[in-house]
């Protein structure tokens, strides 16, 4: 392996410790918010779930990604631009306590620099196809899925008057769906840093164009994440517990339950989902079934604007960034 | 008479009927999964406003609740 190469896996996975330490929030921020665990606790629960994930996925997610371009597309500089691409828009975003996607930012990244190196051709449009459209599914499947899931427990228990003794069983119930919602998050984000680091090592001709994921990269992956999550951010677990809508620990578990169920869902199937579209869809899920109006939409909308602007702002950030570094192979 | 959720909960059956052709073919039931599931709260909430909405004329015109 060449110095160049090290330095891309390097920043490679200084991304996926920034995706830790960026979508964080979401692990957390229900489980803090409705204060079933302190944000020490919670911060190390879901990291230790972002790394075991590793055991329970397979490399879909990262195959996905690594064909995000065409064979032969991506050089050392374009797949350094759009790194470096993607974790501008990611430290913009976690500065100014926007939850955008870091999976949306290293796409619109990827495809920036590809751009940029050889041209609209080399975009492989299906799979952006698939990732576009998972960008309006994957919240959507959260928000039903959620609501779906409030609605029951508000059925199955409306008459039942122990409120203390209901809401302890769904603080440890929220243990478990946090949980999850982190098994899910590590599954589906440090596959797209896999898929990142097999793009250069098929690059370098280090591996062949259809070689199996590394077990290095595997667990390389999943460590930073675990360590990002580990040194979370802050800012945003306030806008994503509390700002869009006030959660109980009945909400709080059933937003973390039903995003872990569609992240699962899309990791399975191989689709690089945003973690924190799932779970802020989750929530307005969840916000939802008091009535319309107990979502803030204000804030709603802020969070969608940041969403629609992800993949723009991360192209256009990497084509910059490929422009001086055009030279270098 | 239906409620904003009411409508909501339509508009999203609907939106993920019109993702059905862009989706590739392999996830096309989670298009139809999903807007069934939109499509039956939709459905439960107008007959809960409609309900809601007689009951709401039967008391103005003073008639049994």
């Amino acid at each position: 392996m060449t110095v160049a190469v090290l330095l891309i896996i390097a920043v490679a996975l200084l991304f996926d410790y920034i995706n830790g330490f960026h979508d964080a929030a979401n692990s957390i921020a229900t489980v803090v918010s409705t204060r079933v665990l302190t944000p020490k606790q919670a911060v190390a629960w879901a990291a230790f779930f972002n790394f075991a994930a590793f055991i329970f996925f397979g490399t879909k997610v990262a195959e996905t990604i690594s064909q995000v371009a065409k064979p032969g597309t991506f050089t050392n500089a374009s797949i350094f631009a759009a790194l470096i691409g993607a974790i501008g828009l990611d430290l913009i975003t976690w500065w100014t306590g926007l939850p955008t996607s870091s999976s949306h930012a290293l796409v619109g990244g990827l495809a920036g620099a590809a751009v940029a190196s050889v041209g609209w051709s080399s975009i492989n449009y299906a799979e952006y196809q698939k990732i576009i459209v998972f960008i309006v599914i994957a919240p959507v499947m959260g928000f039903l899925l959620a609501f779906t899931f409030m609605a029951i427990v508000l059925w199955l228990f409306h008459r039942y008057r122990k409120v203390d003794k209901l809401n302890r069983g769904f603080r440890r119930g929220q243990l478990f769906s946090a949980a999850a919602f982190s098994l899910g998050h590590g599954g589906n984000d440090a596959q797209k840093t896999m898929g990142v680091i097999l793009t250069v090592l098929i690059a370098n001709g280090i591996l062949s164009q259809n070689a199996p994921v590394p077990l290095w990269v595997v667990f390389s992956a999943h460590l930073a994440i675990g360590l990002g999550t580990l040194f979370g951010g802050w800012r945003i677990v306030h806008t994503m517990g509390s700002k869009i809508t006030k959660l109980q620990p009945v909400g709080g578990m059933a937003s973390e339950t039903s995003a872990a169920i569609s992240l699962g869902l899309a990791t399975f199937g191989g689709v690089p989902v945003s973690t924190t579209h799932t779970i802020s869809g989750a929530i307005v899920g969840v916000g939802t079934t008091q009535r319309l109006s107990a979502v803030r939409w204000g804030v709603a909308s802020r969070v969608m604007w940041a969403w629609v602007l992800t993949i723009p702002g991360a192209f256009i950030l990497a084509y910059v960034v490929y422009i001086p570094l055009k030279g270098l192979t | 008479m239906l409620s904003r959720r009411t409508w909501f909960f339509l508009v999203i059956a609907i939106a993920m009927l019109l993702l059905y052709d862009p989706t590739p073919d392999k996830y096309h039931w989670v298009n139809l999964a999903l807007a069934g599931l939109s499509l039956f709260w939709f459905v439960l909430f107008t007959i809960e406003d409609v309900g809601y909405a007689r009951r709401v004329r039967r008391r103005v015109r003073g008639g049994p609740r």
